[in-house]
C-alpha cells in the first residue's frame, strides 16, 4: 500500500444557512481506485464534489491531492493540480464546437504559448504572462502551429473514445448535440488534459439503457487503464459493476461504506433508500436493495 | 447635527430609489437600468405639475405616482417582457435603451436646461433643541416612511406580497404553483418605478432645482445604495440609503459639493470590493446551471473570402476622391467611433462582459495624448501610445475587484467608473483644464509627415481602424478567443477546465481599454478640443448600440455599426437633437428582435424564442381546425 491516498478528505462540513449538507465526511482514494458516491436526492453527494473541485468553499476540512492541500484553491488551480470534473446537468460551452469545447479543457495543462506559468497566481503580476499569451496569440509562433497539430490529434483521441457518437459531430457547435452527447463532450473535455482524478457526477443522467451500458464499458476501459475516479451516480448496476468502493450519503453524513458487495446489504442503506419498514433485521438474510425512486432501470440485487 | 439630518433626509430619498432597485433585482434579477431615468421623469412632471399647472403638493404626488407607475408598467411591457427567458443580460441591455429613451424625451419635452422647483413647502421654519429643520424635511422623512411602511406590510402581509416573495425566491416554482410571474414582475416595476417618481419629486423639492439630466446620478446612486444594503434586500436598501446620505452630508460638508459623485462611486466601487454581497445580502455561491446555447450566439458573424475584404478596404480608400472635405471629416469620425466599440467587440463581445462606460477610457486616452502634446510637448506617435497604456492601467485598475462577479455587477461598476473619470476631468482644472476643455490640440504628425487635411485624417484613421480590426481579428481566432468563450458562456465550466476567468476577464477589458485610449487619442486629434461634456453616458450608449447594431463576435460589426449609426444622423440632420432618443430606440428593437446584429448569419431560431413560437403555432394550429 502506499503512503499517501491520492485524494485524501477529512471532516469536510458545509451548510447553507443552518441546514448541514454535508457534515464531516472523510473519503481517501488510492492511486487506480474507482470510489462511487451514492445516496438519495439530497443527500449531499453533488455538494461535495462541488467542494473537492473547489467550486464551492467548505467551511471546513481538508482535501488534500497526492498531499496538496486544496482547501483554499480555486477551481482552476484544482484543475491545473490534475483534478478535473464533469457536471450533473452538462455544462458545455453551446456556441464552440464539439472539438473548441474539449480543446478548452487542455487549458489546465497546457504551456505551450503561455509563458510564466508560475507568475499566474500573483495579481497585477500576472499580467506579464497574460500579455505575453496575447502577443504569442496574435503572432502565432511556430511552436504553437506545431502544438495546435498536436491537440487536435488528441480531441480526435478523445472522441474516438465514443466510437461513432460524438467523431461525426466533432466540427458541430455543441448547443446542437443531444443530450447525451452533451455529456460525452464534457467527459472528453474532462478527460484530455490526462487528469490524475476524474470527478463524474452522474455521467450518465438523462441516458436510456443502451447510452449507459455503453458509458458503463467506457468507463471499465478507463479504470483498466489505471485512470483513479470519483463518480456520484445513481444507477446501482452501473455503481456496482465499476466501483471498487462505494460510500453511501445520507443527510450530508456517511452512513456505509466499503466494496459494492457489503454496501448493498447494509440494512442502514436500504433505510436510507427505501425507509425503515424496507429494512431487513441486522442478521436477516438480505433482501433486494432495489431503490425505487429515480431508478427507471433498476438495479438487481 | 445638521448635517446628520441633512444626511438622513437625503438618505431617506436615496432609500426610496434603492428600494426600487432591489424590489425589481429581487423579483426578477433584473437590474433595472431605466430606474434613474423614471426617478427623473418624477422630478420633471413634478415640477411641471407644481409649477406650471399649479397644483397642491397633494396633488403633485398623486399625479407623479400615477405617471411613473404606467411608465413602470410600460417598462416592463416593451422591455421585459418580450425577452421571455432570454438571459439577464438582455434585459440588462433593454432596460439601459429605455432608460436612454426616457432620459431623451424627457429632455425633448420639458427642455435640457435646469427648472426651478416652487418651493411647495418652508425650509427651516421650525426649531427643536436648538437645530432647525424645515416642514420640508419633515414632509420628506414622513412621505419615505410611509413608503417603507407601507412597501413592508404589503409584501410581509397580503396575499400578493406573498406571490411577490414566492417569486423571488423561485420563479418557476411559484410559475408552477399557479402564481402568474409575469404579472408580479410587472407589478415590481409599478411599484418601483412609483417610489423612483416619489423620490423625484421630494428631491426636487429638496434642492429646490431639477433637470432632465439628474436621472442618471440619481441612478448610479440608487444602484450604490441598494448595493451597500445587499440587491434584493428590501431592508438592506433603506439601511444602505441612509448610509449613504450620512457619508454624502459628511462627504460634502468637509470636501465642498464636487464630492458627492466620487463618493457615491466610491461607495458603489468599495462595496463590491470588499462585500459585494452588501451588508445584508450575500451573492449566490453556485448559479443555476445554465442551458446552453446564449444570447448573442444565435448567428455566426459572417465571412467574406480575403479578396472581398480587399474590395471592401479598397471602397474605403478610394472614397476619399469622390467626397468633400466635409464627409471625409465626418468619415474620420465614423472610423474613430468604430475603433472605440472595437474595443466592445473584445470584452463584450469575445469575453461576454456588458460595459457601460467605455467612455471613461476614451476620455482618459483623449486627455493623455492632449495633455501630453499640449503642455509636453511630446510628439504624436508616443503620445498616443501612451493614450492606450494610460487608459488600460486606470481602467484596469479601477475595475480590478469586480471580475470576481458577473453580469450586473460588472455593468453597474463600469457604469459608476466611466462617470468617475467624466467627474475627475470636470474637477481637477490644475490638471484637465476644467469645464473650459483642451483647445489647439495638434493635429498627428508621422515621421515629420502631417496628417492635417481631410483626405489624410481620413486615410490615417481607416488605416488604424483597419489595423486594429485585424488585430482583433486574429485575437478571436487564436485560442484566447476560445478560452474567451468558455469564460463568457459559463464561467464554472471554464474555470473547472483550468482558466481563471477573473484573469481573462480583466486581460479582455484591459486590451478593450486600451483601444479604446487610442481612439481617444485620435478623438483629440480630430475635432482638436476636448471638454469632460463630451465624455458623458451618451458616448457609452453609441458604443454599445455600435457593437450590439453591427455583431459583436466580429470585428467587421464595428464598421458596420458605426457607419449606419453616425452616418445616418448625418443625414437626417433635422432630426440631430432627436439621435440619442434613436439609439436608443434602435438599441431597444435589436436586443429584442436580432440580437445577433447585422453582421451576422442566423442559423436557427435562438433557443429563448422557442416556447413563444410554439404557442403561438398551437394558437395559430387551434384557429384554423
Amino acid at each position: 500500500m502506499t503512503a499517501i491516498p491520492l485524494l485524501a478528505v477529512h471532516g469536510l462540513h458545509k451548510s447553507f444557512g443552518g441546514l448541514h449538507v454535508v457534515d464531516d465526511v472523510e473519503l481517501s482514494i488510492a492511486e487506480g481506485e474507482v470510489v462511487s458516491i451514492i445516496g438519495p436526492n439530497g443527500s449531499g453527494k453533488t455538494t461535495t464534489l462541488n467542494l473537492i473541485s473547489g467550486v464551492l468553499r467548505a467551511d471546513a476540512g481538508s482535501v488534500r491531492l497526492a498531499g496538496t492541500e486544496l482547501r483554499h484553491f480555486k477551481p482552476h488551480q484544482i484543475a491545473a493540480q490534475g483534478l478535473t470534473r464533469t457536471f450533473q446537468n452538462g455544462r458545455v460551452i453551446g456556441n464552440l464546437t464539439v472539438r473548441d469545447n474539449v480543446l478548452v479543457g487542455l487549458e489546465a495543462v497546457q504551456r505551450v504559448g503561455r509563458p510564466l506559468p508560475a507568475l499566474r497566481g500573483i495579481p497585477g503580476i500576472r499580467w506579464i504572462p497574460l500579455l505575453a499569451e496575447t502577443v504569442l496569440a496574435i503572432v502565432g509562433t511556430p511552436a504553437l502551429r506545431r502544438q495546435n497539430v498536436l491537440d487536435n490529434a488528441a480531441v480526435d483521441a478523445q472522441i474516438a473514445r465514443f466510437g461513432e457518437r460524438l467523431a461525426p459531430r466533432t466540427e458541430n457547435f455543441s448547443f446542437t448535440l443531444s443530450y447525451a452527447n452533451r455529456r460525452r463532450t464534457e467527459i472528453a473535455r474532462a478527460l484530455i488534459s490526462q487528469p490524475r482524478l476524474l470527478v463524474l457526477d452522474e455521467p450518465t443522467a438523462g441516458m436510456n439503457q443502451t447510452e449507459t451500458a455503453e458509458v458503463m464499458h467506457q468507463l471499465l476501459d478507463l479504470k483498466a487503464g489505471g485512470q483513479t475516479m470519483l463518480l456520484v451516480e445513481h444507477k446501482l448496476d452501473l455503481v456496482m459493476t465499476v466501483s471498487d468502493r462505494v460510500i453511501v450519503l445520507d443527510n450530508g453524513r456517511i452512513i456505509a461504506q466499503g466494496t459494492p458487495e457489503q454496501v448493498r446489504n447494509d440494512p442502514r442503506v436500504i433505510e436510507a433508500y427505501l425507509g425503515k419498514r424496507h429494512a431487513p433485521a441486522p442478521d436477516a438474510q438480505p433482501a433486494v436493495a432495489q431503490p425505487a425512486h429515480s431508478q427507471p432501470t433498476g438495479a438487481t440485487a | 447635527m445638521d448635517i446628520l439630518l441633512a444626511g438622513i433626509i437625503s438618505g431617506s430619498t436615496y432609500a426610496l430609489i434603492a428600494l426600487g432597485v432591489s424590489l425589481i433585482y429581487g423579483v426578477s434579477n433584473i437590474v433595472n437600468f431605466a430606474h434613474g431615468a423614471t426617478f427623473a421623469i418624477g422630478a420633471m412632471l413634478g415640477w411641471f405639475v407644481a409649477s406650471v399647472l399649479g397644483f397642491p403638493l397633494w396633488a403633485v404626488i398623486i399625479v407623479v405616482i400615477a405617471a411613473t407607475a404606467l411608465l413602470g408598467w410600460i417598462i416592463h411591457f416593451i422591455a421585459i417582457k418580450p425577452l421571455g427567458s432570454a438571459p439577464p443580460i438582455a434585459a440588462l441591455l433593454t432596460t439601459f435603451a429605455v432608460g436612454i429613451i426616457l432620459d431623451n424625451t424627457s429632455q425633448r419635452i420639458f427642455g435640457a436646461e435646469t427648472r426651478r422647483f416652487p418651493a411647495l413647502l418652508e425650509q427651516g421654519n421650525l426649531e427643536l433643541f436648538g437645530f432647525r429643520f424645515g416642514t420640508l424635511g419633515l414632509v420628506i422623512l414622513g412621505v419615505s416612511l410611509a413608503c417603507f411602511v407601507a412597501l413592508a406590510l404589503f409584501i410581509t402581509r397580503t396575499k400578493y406580497g406573498r406571490a411577490i416573495r414566492a417569486t423571488a425566491q423561485d420563479s418557476e416554482a411559484a410559475q408552477q404553483m399557479g402564481i402568474p410571474v409575469a404579472r408580479i414582475q410587472a407589478a415590481s416595476f409599478v411599484i418601483a418605478s412609483a417610489l423612483g417618481g416619489i423620490a423625484g419629486v421630494l428631491v426636487g423639492m429638496y434642492y429646490s432645482n431639477v433637470s432632465p439630466t439628474i436621472g442618471f446620478m440619481a441612478g448610479v446612486q440608487g444602484f450604490a445604495a441598494a448595493t451597500l444594503g445587499g440587491l434584493g434586500s428590501l431592508a438592506g436598501a433603506v439601511v444602505g440609503g441612509l448610509i449613504l446620505g450620512i457619508a454624502e452630508a459628511f462627504g460634502v460638508s468637509i470636501w465642498g459639493d464636487s464630492a458627492r459623485q466620487l463618493i457615491t462611486f466610491g461607495v458603489l466601487i468599495g462595496v463590491l470590493w470588499i462585500r459585494p454581497g452588501g451588508i445584508l445580502g450575500r451573492v449566490p455561491a453556485v448559479g443555476s446551471e445554465p442551458m446552453t446555447g446564449t444570447f448573442f450566439g444565435a448567428g455566426r458573424p459572417l465571412t467574406l473570402k480575403p479578396w472581398q475584404y480587399a474590395v471592401l478596404a479598397c471602397a474605403g480608400i478610394l472614397l476619399v476622391f469622390p467626397a468633400s472635405d466635409y464627409i471625409l471629416r465626418a468619415g474620420s469620425l465614423v472610423w474613430i467611433y468604430a475603433l472605440f466599440a472595437l474595443s466592445l467587440t473584445i470584452v463584450s463581445g469575445f469575453a461576454g462582459q456588458i460595459v457601460l462606460g467605455q467612455a471613461g477610457a476614451l476620455a482618459i486616452g483623449a486627455y493623455t495624448s492632449a495633455l501630453l502634446m499640449t503642455k509636453a510637448e511630446w510628439p504624436f506617435v508616443p503620445s498616443f501610445l501612451a493614450a492606450g497604456l494610460v487608459a488600460a492601467v486606470i481602467s484596469v485598475i479601477l475595475v480590478a475587484p469586480t471580475w470576481r462577479l458577473r453580469g450586473h455587477y460588472v455593468s453597474m461598476a463600469t457604469l459608476g467608473t466611466g462617470a468617475f473619470i467624466a467627474a475627475l476631468a470636470l474637477n481637477l482644472p490644475w490638471l484637465t483644464n476644467g469645464a473650459r476643455g483642451i483647445f489647439a490640440i495638434p493635429r498627428p504628425e508621422i515621421f515629420g509627415f502631417e496628417i492635417a487635411s481631410a483626405p489624410a485624417m481620413y486615410l490615417f484613421t481607416f488605416a488604424i481602424l483597419v489595423v486594429f480590426m485585424l488585430l482583433v481579428g486574429r485575437l478571436g481566432k487564436s485560442h484566447l478567443g476560445r478560452t474567451w468563450a468558455a469564460v463568457r458562456e459559463d464561467e464554472v465550466a471554464a474555470a473547472s477546465s483550468g482558466i481563471h476567468p477573473a484573469a481573462y476577464k480583466s486581460l479582455a477589458f484591459g486590451i478593450g481599454s486600451a483601444i479604446a485610449g487610442f481612439a481617444g487619442a485620435l478623438y483629440a486629434s480630430q475635432l482638436t478640443y476636448i471638454e469632460p461634456a463630451q465624455f458623458g453616458i451618451n458616448l457609452s450608449v453609441l458604443a454599445v448600440t455600435i457593437v450590439v447594431l453591427g455583431g459583436m463576435r466580429a470585428p467587421m460589426g464595428v464598421m458596420v455599426g458605426a457607419l449606419v449609426l453616425v452616418a445616418v444622423p448625418e443625414i437626417f440632420r433635422p432630426l440631430y437633437e432627436w439621435r440619442y432618443f434613436f439609439y436608443g430606440a434602435l438599441l431597444l428593437a435589436l436586443v429584442i428582435f436580432r440580437p445577433q446584429g447585422l453582421w451576422a448569419r442566423v442559423e436557427k431560431v435562438p433557443t429563448w424564442l422557442h416556447a413563444p413560437l410554439q404557442r403561438t403555432r398551437a394558437l395559430v394550429g387551434r384557429n384554423s381546425e
